[in-house]
């Protein structure tokens, strides 16, 4: 051992060891650029310049390649040595201006700007040689080395003519202070890695515009009708918020989501994949917005899961009012808005005939309208903060087998990575990590990383990440926000359960706990041929905005479709026969009244009704014959009769919900021809 | 070889008497200088005449004719001396060869038109020793390099070559020599001045057995070349001091580290190597002593950083001349980590000198720090450039008015600087100070390997600070920050000074800049970079402020701060100055008045040169 | 263009196969091709046993190697500092108007090599060029011209 004062403080340290060992032994931080653990003292930076006193000479020198001697004294501040250390910062600061490493030792010693201009500033190597001690101790390839001197002096190889080896040893990468290792013209090392990286990337932005390409082919073939719908509605049915939630809402499990356990084990073995590779919308987002803005207030992530918890809480009590947020149904509803009106003028004959839709129908985008907005404010920032389906996966990736990995050791926190994640999920505060729940597998940050430090091991699975979860104010928040909800749930806010009973829905809902079921995904609008199914906004109470009424002033329901309940991915809609379909205690939708004050006794409806429920009646106090349905009849409230009654302005014949059938005013008698 | 003792030295000393006996020091004997520097005024071409014409008018048996190392007097090369009469002939043509023997050798007579001729007092001198140049000179180590033939080992034993040797080797331990050269109070002549004594005592007391000593001749400095001029001269004295302080540190091998831009010097010392060698000076058991020792030469490849020497090591190990980090110090792990031992060529040549006539007569002369003798080339713009040895402590006036014969025109004199790239400019103010290590570095400056530039009012100070870090910018190994980046940043800031785009607080960021490279460089080149800088901001402060407020250039010289004018009284319209404008900036009529266009002209200062009647100023 | 290396091998076997034999070596293949053909590089690597980087980086570190193949007549000028304040820089700029290249290049028709050197020891004779080993002492820009056509005009003679 060999005893010496750092600093006034007295220690002993083992033989062999530099003044540096010593001060880090003692708790000392000395900066430095260019000395490692694992490598032979250079003495290149001099930052790590402290004053010692030995045999009564007072001398300022590195401290990383001077040997301990017995009896020194050292002292690691002095002003010299801080000026000579600053110095020293300044010129390196002034050589690589834009290296976040340089900035932040330059502000270590206290300084802010460099004093010089560099005539390239990009500059990024500061010929620490630690790369080439690597090469040559550690390696032992003896691949790089200096060429040139002075300020000529560069890392390379033999006549810059790249190695194979640094394809596959890449050794040295870890030791570079500032990520230029890979910058290197000749060497280019870490190539290989890169064009991994490269390929893993292409991979997924090949996937994901595939899906985006498929889904919106699906889209076109649910508009158009051509595709069996069964097949149509896959999205829905992988989707595992709506796996989750339909079933728990509606106390019933529903075969049909079935294929969303696929999604479930891709996320435990990728992480939140579905994000990344899979979500049309996601794509969409990609395709714009800036990545490298990053929201104040990241707790606003938070919010995802809030929304989470509220339809997840809320569906606990049977109701899904919030689904309308759900993703899926949100690009679908987007697409319906749009394209479902345009078909229709595209398809028309004469244009002259074509009715612009209401407001009502356009609001069904607002959803999809705003998140595209919030997108250039920040790219995917639907997915960042409101995304209840990422929120959901991402809990799930939190177990995932397979995680991005920052490997610390090599890391230099240059914080190129964060300006490529989409997410804005890598966290410069937590050593550019990621909590696993915001990642989404992208690996748009593994190719620019400049240490080749990124990657994505397999880990435990079921292994939980490291911590990002909301805290107890957030939870405490979350169970009020959903106590809310469920509250304006039950207690009826606004007179909902009288509101809900004044609608019609789709054939076979009546018998169904619809709103129990639906996932607001409009998908039966989207598919109805007739415009007889068309969306809702608060008519039928708060909780019922986005979801699916028929409206037989705009269509009818076509005697042999049953689109609407072979599409709908959550059996809201039962899926029926046609023969179920048509039987009106199956499948109706309600029940025409001919209304005797307004009819003009024209028949149209009874000869076009297509279930033929119609009689003739003399009706007390009117003249003449009028239609009625009968009470015995099959009416399913197609809607027919509306939609060829000629008096519909006053309301000639009206389809009213099963149980809100007004009594009728008159008295009739059953017409018998004379 | 298997001599005895008393054969080997018998040998030697038989050699010596055999060559006394014939030795005639009256017969005539003309000696040409053939350095460097005369041979490149035509040396060789003189002595080839001189032959021819001994022979043609058969003077063969009465004068012997030999060639000389450099006598240091360059400027007025090709010299020629006759012996013994010591008639001394300067600027000698070939077509002066029939002259010099009909009328100096065979009838005794002086040639006057050959002679020196003072340039203050206009007197010709006929001997050497009465030149003021050699007359205030104290010639040591330089004693007999303008009568000794280089490549002759048998003139270095007639002036008594190798007595010191053999008196080491055979009378003296170790630790005698040590304690001799130690009392002598030598130091490193590299420019550090350390006590060789010390630094031999170190390498000696160092564990292992086995041990290195090298000979620095790696003179880099620009404007120096006293280590080429001593090793071109003299090299036997190089190598018998080497070798007798390979004895006292006990190393059986050595290198000759000698710069590759030197070929003559690698020549002549190659051959007294051989020389030595064959008389058994060199290989095993030297002079029957049981001392095993031999020398390699080894050849710099154009590094001036390889004059540091942890980076001469690791360049003759064949690796990057970059320095590392001491400790620890070549004495405890040198070449291939064993002990090494490094001095420079002056230093090595001094020790013959001591062992032969003892420490008591070499620290007689000299100061109370800095014992003997010293030699300077003394360069620049001053009448007498050329090679001097002088003793310890004489002042720089002394130095530079009498020895150097002052000023070649009528401009003052204003600086000297000393030390090359790593020292420092002395204003003429303080030029009568001693020259010796301490007050040189006292001024800021260093004593260096003792290149000594004088400068007159006609050089600017920042333009030549801006040279010496150009020049270290360019050798610097770039190993470490200080020095790499550093210097590039003084030069870069120098640089926009002496193109007018100075600023307030440039000198102050340059002054700091300079502090922190000083303290933070990894060797020597680095650490003493910054001393040109720092001193002419220290002496010549007002013209740095000229510069950067006025953006004027007081002695002419930066060329974006002045402009070229032809004064119309002086052009004679000859013309020349056109043709020689490479940026066709001139104009006018032959025979009439040339007229320079500021805006075109790049003052590269060719007509200036070019002109005969003095027509071209700067303003 | 490939070298004729077949003198590599006899340079090497003078200085032995050990890493200090490197400098020898390569000083000897310079002085007998002009410069280092990267062939004798990477002979000299192997045979030697010496990693290839280490033996281009110490032929790009000294100045006297040169990577590039090198004029017929290399012109030296001194830039020491006895010679730069007798006005060297005057010299090479004039030299390079005159053949039209920088320091350190070579004239197309592979003739010349302009090249500074930091001191040449011969300050005496300052400013000082070198052709071919030959010294030109206080050289002044008027006679660069005259003395570069000696050079040349050889030249023209030898190739008719």
């Amino acid at each position: 051992m060999v005893n010496l004062t750092i600093n006034g403080e007295k220690l002993a340290v083992a033989e062999n060891s530099t003044v540096l060992e010593a001060a880090q032994q003692a708790g000392i931080h000395i900066p430095t650029m260019c000395s490692h653990k694992d490598l032979t003292p250079y003495g290149a930076c001099r930052l790590c310049v402290v004053e010692v006193k030995r045999n009564g000479r007072t001398v300022v020198t590195t401290s990383c390649n001077t040997p301990v001697e017995e009896g020194m004294d050292v002292t690691t501040e002095t002003e010299e040595v801080n000026a000579t250390r600053k110095t020293m910062a300044n010129l390196l600061y002034s050589r690589c201006p834009e290296v976040p490493a340089i900035q932040r030792m330059a502000a270590s010693v206290g300084l802010l700007q460099p004093s010089f201009e560099n005539a390239n500033p990009k500059e990024d190597c500061i010929l620490c040689g630690m790369c080439v001690r690597a090469c040559d101790d550690i390696a032992q390839e003896h691949v790089l080395g200096f060429v040139g001197r002075g300020m000529d002096r560069k890392v390379t190889t033999a006549f810059d003519v790249r190695q194979e080896v640094c394809d596959t040893c890449n050794k040295c990468v870890t030791y570079c202070p500032t990520g230029a290792i890979t910058h290197l013209e000749a060497p280019k090392i870490g190539l290989g890695f890169k064009k991994k990286a490269h390929t893993w990337k292409v991979a997924r932005v090949i996937f994901q515009y595939t899906t985006l390409l498929v889904f919106l082919g699906l889209m076109a073939a649910t508009l158009f009708n051509v595709l069996q719908p069964l097949t149509v509605n896959i999205f829905s049915r992988l989707n595992p918020l709506q796996a989750l939630v339909a079933p728990l809402a509606g106390r019933d499990l529903i075969t049909n989501y079935i294929p969303a356990l696929l999604t479930v084990v891709l996320t435990i073995v990728f992480g939140r994949v579905w994000c990344g590779w899979f979500c049309p919308l996601g794509a969409v987002f990609e395709l714009f917005g800036r990545k490298d803005r990053h929201f104040k207030w990241q707790n606003m992530r938070k919010l995802k899961y809030v929304i989470l918890a509220v339809i997840v809480v809320m569906a606990a009590f049977g109701g899904l009012a919030f689904m309308w947020f759900e993703p899926i149904t949100v690009f679908i509803r987007g697409l319906t808005a749009i394209f479902k009106p345009l078909i229709q003028y595209v398809q028309l004959d004469k244009k002259k005939d074509f009715i612009m839709p209401g407001f009502q129908w356009f609001a069904i985008a607002i959803p999809f309208v705003f998140a595209l907005l919030v997108n250039i404010i920040e790219k995917r920032f639907w997915c960042r903060y409101l995304c209840p389906l990422g929120a959901l996966v991402g809990l799930g990736s939190k177990f995932s087998w397979i995680k991005r990995f920052v490997n610390q050791d090599s890391c230099v926190k240059c914080g190129e990575c964060a300006t490529h994640c989409p997410m804005g999920a890598i966290s410069p505060e937590n050593d550019f990590k990621s909590d696993p729940a915001e990642c989404i597998m992208c690996m748009d940050c593994a190719e620019p990383c400049p240490k080749l430090a990124i990657t994505f091991p397999k880990g435990q699975l079921g292994g939980w990440g490291y911590e990002f979860d909301p805290g107890r104010r957030e939870a405490l928040g979350t169970i009020g926000a959903s106590a809310v909800a469920v509250g304006l749930l039950s207690l009826d806010v606004g007179n909902v359960q009288a509101a809900k009973k004044s609608v019609l829905r789709p054939p076979g809902a009546y018998y169904n706990d619809f709103l129990s079921k639906c996932i607001r995904c409009d998908q039966c609008i989207e598919v109805c041929p007739t415009h007889y199914i068309q969306p809702a906004a608060f008519e039928a109470g708060w909780d019922s905005l986005y979801t699916p009424i028929v409206d037989p002033f705009v269509g009818y329901c076509t005697y042999d479709c049953t689109l609407c309940g072979q599409i709908c991915p959550s059996h809201a809609i039962p899926l029926l026969t046609l023969e179920e379909k048509q039987n009106y205690s199956i499948g109706g939708v309600g029940w025409a009244q001919v209304n005797f004050d307004t009819c003009i006794r024209c028949m149209t409806c009874l000869d076009e009704c297509p279930y033929k429920c119609f009689e003739e009646v003399e009706v007390e106090g009117h003249k003449g014959v009028f239609p009625r349905v009968r009470d015995d009849a099959n009416c399913v409230g197609c809607g027919v009769c509306v939609d060829v009654c000629p008096k519909q302005e006053v309301k000639a014949v009206v389809v009213f919900p099963y149980g809100k059938v007004p009594e009728e005013k008159y008295k009739f008698t059953k017409y018998t021809k004379a | 070889m298997s001599n005895p003792t008393a054969n080997v030295k018998l040998a030697l000393e038989e050699l010596r008497d055999e060559l006394m006996a014939t030795y005639d020091p009256s017969k005539p004997c003309v000696t040409v200088c053939a350095g460097t520097g005369c041979c490149a005024s035509g040396a060789l071409e003189v002595k080839a005449a001189l032959d021819e014409e001994i022979k043609k008018q058969g003077a063969d048996v009465h004068v012997d004719i030999k060639i000389t190392g450099c006598r240091g007097f360059c400027e007025q090369g090709p010299l020629v001396a006759v012996l013994p009469t010591k008639i001394f002939y300067t600027k000698v043509k070939q077509s002066d060869a029939a002259q010099i023997i009909a009328k100096t050798i065979l009838k005794g007579e002086i040639i006057d038109k050959l002679l020196y001729k003072d340039p203050v007092t206009g007197e010709k001198i006929t001997h050497e020793t009465d030149i003021p140049f050699y007359k205030e000179q104290h010639r040591i180590l330089l004693h007999d390099s303008g009568s000794i033939d280089p490549t002759s080992f048998e003139d270095y034993l007639i002036v008594g070559g190798y007595k010191a040797l053999a008196k080491a080797l055979l009378t003296m331990q170790p630790v005698e020599i040590i304690e001799e050269v130690n009392q002598s109070g030598l130091g490193g002549r590299g420019g550090a001045g350390f006590p060789t004594g010390k630094k031999w005592q170190l390498c000696r007391q160092a564990p292992g057995t086995e041990k290195y000593v090298i000979v620095n001749a790696d003179e880099g400095d620009p404007g120096a070349f006293q280590d080429r001029s001593l090793i071109e001269a003299n090299p036997h004295s190089v190598l018998e001091g080497f070798i007798i302080g390979a004895f006292a540190i006990g190393a059986n091998h050595g290198y000759v580290y000698i710069r590759h831009e030197y070929p003559l010097a690698v020549e002549r010392i190659k051959i007294a190597i051989n020389k030595a060698r064959e008389h058994g000076l060199l290989g095993k058991n030297i002079l029957g002593s049981g001392f095993d020792f031999d020398v390699t030469v080894q050849m710099g490849a154009g590094a001036f950083v390889c004059g540091e020497e942890t980076a001469l090591m690791a360049s003759i190990e064949g690796f990057l001349g970059e320095p590392h980090a001491r400790p620890p110090y070549p004495a405890q792990s040198g070449l291939w980590g064993k002990p090494t031992n490094i001095n420079n060529v002056k230093t090595w040549a001094t020790v013959p000198y001591i062992i032969n006539k003892g420490a008591g007569w070499y620290s007689q002369m000299g100061t109370e720090t800095s014992k003997g003798t010293t030699i300077f080339s003394l360069v620049g713009k001053i009448n007498n450039t050329g090679l001097v040895e002088v003793p310890m402590g004489i002042s720089l006036r002394d130095l530079i008015e009498k020895v150097g014969g002052g000023s070649p025109s009528e401009k003052k004199l204003k600086a000297v600087q000393t030390g090359g790239p790593s020292g420092g400019c002395i204003p003429e103010s303080l030029w009568d100070v001693p020259v010796d290590y301490k007050s040189l570095g006292k001024l800021g400056s260093i004593m260096g390997s003792g290149g000594m530039i004088v400068m007159d009012e006609s050089t600017c100070m920042v333009d030549i600070a801006r040279y010496f870090l150009n020049f270290s910018r360019f050798e610097s190994c770039g190993k470490c920050t200080a020095c790499r980046e550093g210097v590039t940043r003084m030069y870069e800031t120098l640089d926009y000074i002496t193109r007018g785009y100075g600023q307030e607080g440039d000198i102050e960021q340059l002054e700091e800049l300079c502090k922190s490279i000083k303290a933070g460089s990894l060797c020597g080149l680095g650490q003493t970079a910054p001393n040109p800088v720092l001193t002419t901001i220290k002496y010549f402060r007002e013209e740095y402020e000229a510069h950067i407020r006025e953006k004027t250039c007081p002695a002419g010289v930066c060329k974006e701060l002045i402009t070229f004018y032809i004064l119309p009284d002086k052009c004679t319209g000859c013309s020349l100055c056109a043709r020689y404008c490479g940026d066709q900036a001139i104009s006018g009529e032959k025979g009439g008045l040339y007229v320079i266009d500021p805006d075109k002209c790049q003052r590269c200062g060719v007509c200036r040169e070019v002109c005969n009647f003095d027509a071209v100023v700067v303003r | 263009m490939t070298e004729d290396i077949s003198k590599v091998d006899q340079i090497i076997e003078t200085y032995g196969l050990e890493q200090k034999g490197l400098i020898p070596v390569l000083l000897d293949i310079q002085t007998e091709y002009h410069y280092l053909p990267p062939e004798a590089i990477q002979h000299v690597s192997e045979r030697m046993n010496i990693p290839m980087i280490q033996v281009y980086q110490v032929a790009s570190f000294y100045k006297v190697f040169s990577l590039e193949p090198r004029g017929k007549h290399i012109i030296t000028v001194c830039m020491g500092t006895a010679c730069h304040v007798r006005g060297s820089t005057m010299l090479v700029d004039q030299i390079s108007r005159v053949l039209h290249v920088e320091p350190g290049e070579t004239t197309k028709d592979m003739q010349f090599t302009l090249e500074e050197v930091n001191c040449l020891g011969a300050c005496a004779l300052g400013p000082v060029m070198v052709i071919d080993g030959k010294y030109y002492g206080k050289m002044t820009v008027n006679k660069i011209e005259k003395t570069l056509s000696k050079y040349t005009e050889t030249e023209v003679v030898a190739n008719e």
